[in-house]
């Protein structure tokens, strides 16, 4: 039985009271005592096992790759994914749902070499809100659409969903959820105009098809100081040390890290951009020959760090030839 | 001029051709996802009663439990929000219509924007056993009970 208590304001030897009543829940054994209308009504309430709130948020962590511009996908339609809240409690609750940009929200961080997106408003939900019963989930589907203009070509993002319990009467406590996802547009050359963010790369995605073993071959990809100052930009290859705990780049579908970094390698490792300007970066591959290389999809990351501010990097994708030669 | 207009007619249906194969390899979006979920439970008492105090009092320190039941490590963080109906804001310092809300560990004020609680807490078995304690403001412009909420969230590590 639930009681709401109110509280009267009285002014006591030229002090003012201030209330603070929380809404109380009851059970069956409390009781509420009788007060006279000029005193202040107090409240007794017994010892109650302590309640949980609980929220868990899936997928906490999503990649979505090759993005074409323009264009409006249902993650649901598209690969059978959305977002799952579920409400651990042992009472209904209403969340808020909505996107962010990461620096806005949580812990306010996102992965290295993703940039924040531009308009979190570009990814949505069916529902701005959903109401999930006592130990229940519920799903919500999730569409997004970038605008169709070159400069978002390329692009590697990152977004924050807010999941959060909405402020209910009676109640004090609620909880929130803020999982990333990232989001990498289509990789593009030849574009109309520089790629977008203080680091650009035309493109994002170098491709080796059917790289023979043993043989050295390059690409190039073009560096885009968007920024108003100079910058030193350092230049490594690199791959993941796969960690399911923890937020990571993932490697892309189909292909996994590549076994040795240093098969992959930038012409230099140092770079000055003055700002407004671009420059090329070589790349080359050689992959060792040996007879466990053959038919491989492998696939590694160039590195771009620049000497302020936060990196990107270029995936490199290595599909090596197919068998060994007479 | 009709073996000009055959030839440009093939033209055309040779370009058409190209442009639906272009279109055909087009890679379509790959999506990648993981089986992380971020999760994480809070225990305590809801709603934490404090009755009727006086201008500036200090209430006694209430003991939470904020947990990890994700799958992944997690960053907590803690936040107040206004009071209702009437509008008190949470501050630094017991002011008219301004409350303190704080924090045990890290010692901090809590506002409307996220405070650490912890940072990379375990999935497994993680945990942060957290305390606040709620200050009245000075004075206030309403005498309706009022009703705060602290919300505790989780973001990946």
């Amino acid at each position: 039985m639930k009681n709401k208590i109110l509280l009267r304001r009285k002014i006591f030897l030229g002090m003012e009271l201030i209330g603070l009543i929380v809404f109380l829940f009851l059970n069956s054994n409390l009781s509420a005592q009788e007060v006279n209308h000029d005193q202040e009504e107090k409240l007794i309430q017994e010892e109650k096992p302590k309640p949980s709130l609980g929220l868990s948020v899936q997928p906490g962590g999503l990649m979505i790759q090759k993005v074409k511009l323009g264009e409006t996908y249902d993650l649901y339609e598209k690969a059978g994914i959305a977002l799952i809240v579920e409400n651990k409690d042992i009472n209904p609750h209403t969340y808020l749902i909505n996107t962010f940009k990461p620096s806005r929200v949580g812990n306010k961080k996102w992965l290295q070499g993703y940039s924040e997106i531009p308009d979190p408003a570009w990814f949505w939900f069916k529902n701005a809100e959903v109401t999930v019963g006592p130990q229940s989930k519920k799903e919500v589907k999730m569409f997004f659409k970038i605008p169709q203009e070159d400069k978002y070509y390329n692009q590697h993002w990152s977004i924050s969903l807010g999941i959060s319990g909405k402020p209910e009467a009676g109640k004090m406590l609620a909880l929130a959820v803020y999982p990333r996802y990232q989001i990498e547009t289509e990789s593009k050359t030849g574009l109309q105009e520089k790629p977008a963010g203080l680091i650009g790369l035309e493109p994002s995605r170098l491709i080796f098809e059917n790289l023979p073993l043993r043989k050295k071959e390059k690409k190039k990809i073009i560096l885009y100081n968007n920024d108003t100052i100079a910058h030193k930009y350092k230049i490594t290859s690199q791959v993941i040390e796969v960690d399911q705990t923890r937020e990571q780049i993932f490697v892309s579908s189909s292909y996994s890290w590549m076994p040795k970094k240093r098969w992959l390698k930038p012409k230099k490792k140092r770079v000055k951009i003055l700002p407004g300007e671009s420059k090329e970066l070589t790349v080359s591959v050689k992959i060792p020959k040996r007879k466990g290389h053959y038919q491989k999809k492998w696939e590694a990351l160039i590195f771009i760090e620049p000497d302020e501010g936060r990196s990107r990097f270029a995936r490199v994708q290595i599909e090596t030839e197919k068998s060994a030669k007479e | 001029m009709k073996k000009l207009f055959v030839v440009l007619a093939v033209l055309v249906l040779i370009v058409g051709f190209g442009i639906m194969r272009a279109e055909a390899q087009t890679d379509t979006i790959e999506v990648t996802v993981t089986l992380r979920n971020v999760a994480v439970e809070i225990t305590g008492d809801d709603p934490w009663v404090l009755g009727t105090m006086t201008a500036g009092q200090i209430s006694s320190a209430k003991a939470y439990t904020a947990t990890n039941t994700g799958n992944v490590n997690e960053d907590f963080g803690i936040k107040v929000g206004n009071s209702s109906p009437g509008t008190w804001l949470p501050g630094g310092s017991s002011a008219a219509n301004q409350f303190i809300m704080a924090l045990d560990d890290p010692a901090a004020n809590l506002t409307g924007s996220d405070t650490v609680l912890a940072t990379n807490v375990d999935p497994t078995t993680g945990s942060e056993d957290f305390e606040l304690t709620f200050t009245a403001p000075s004075s206030s412009g309403s005498d309706a009970q009022q009703s705060i909420i602290v919300t505790v969230t989780a973001s990946p590590f």
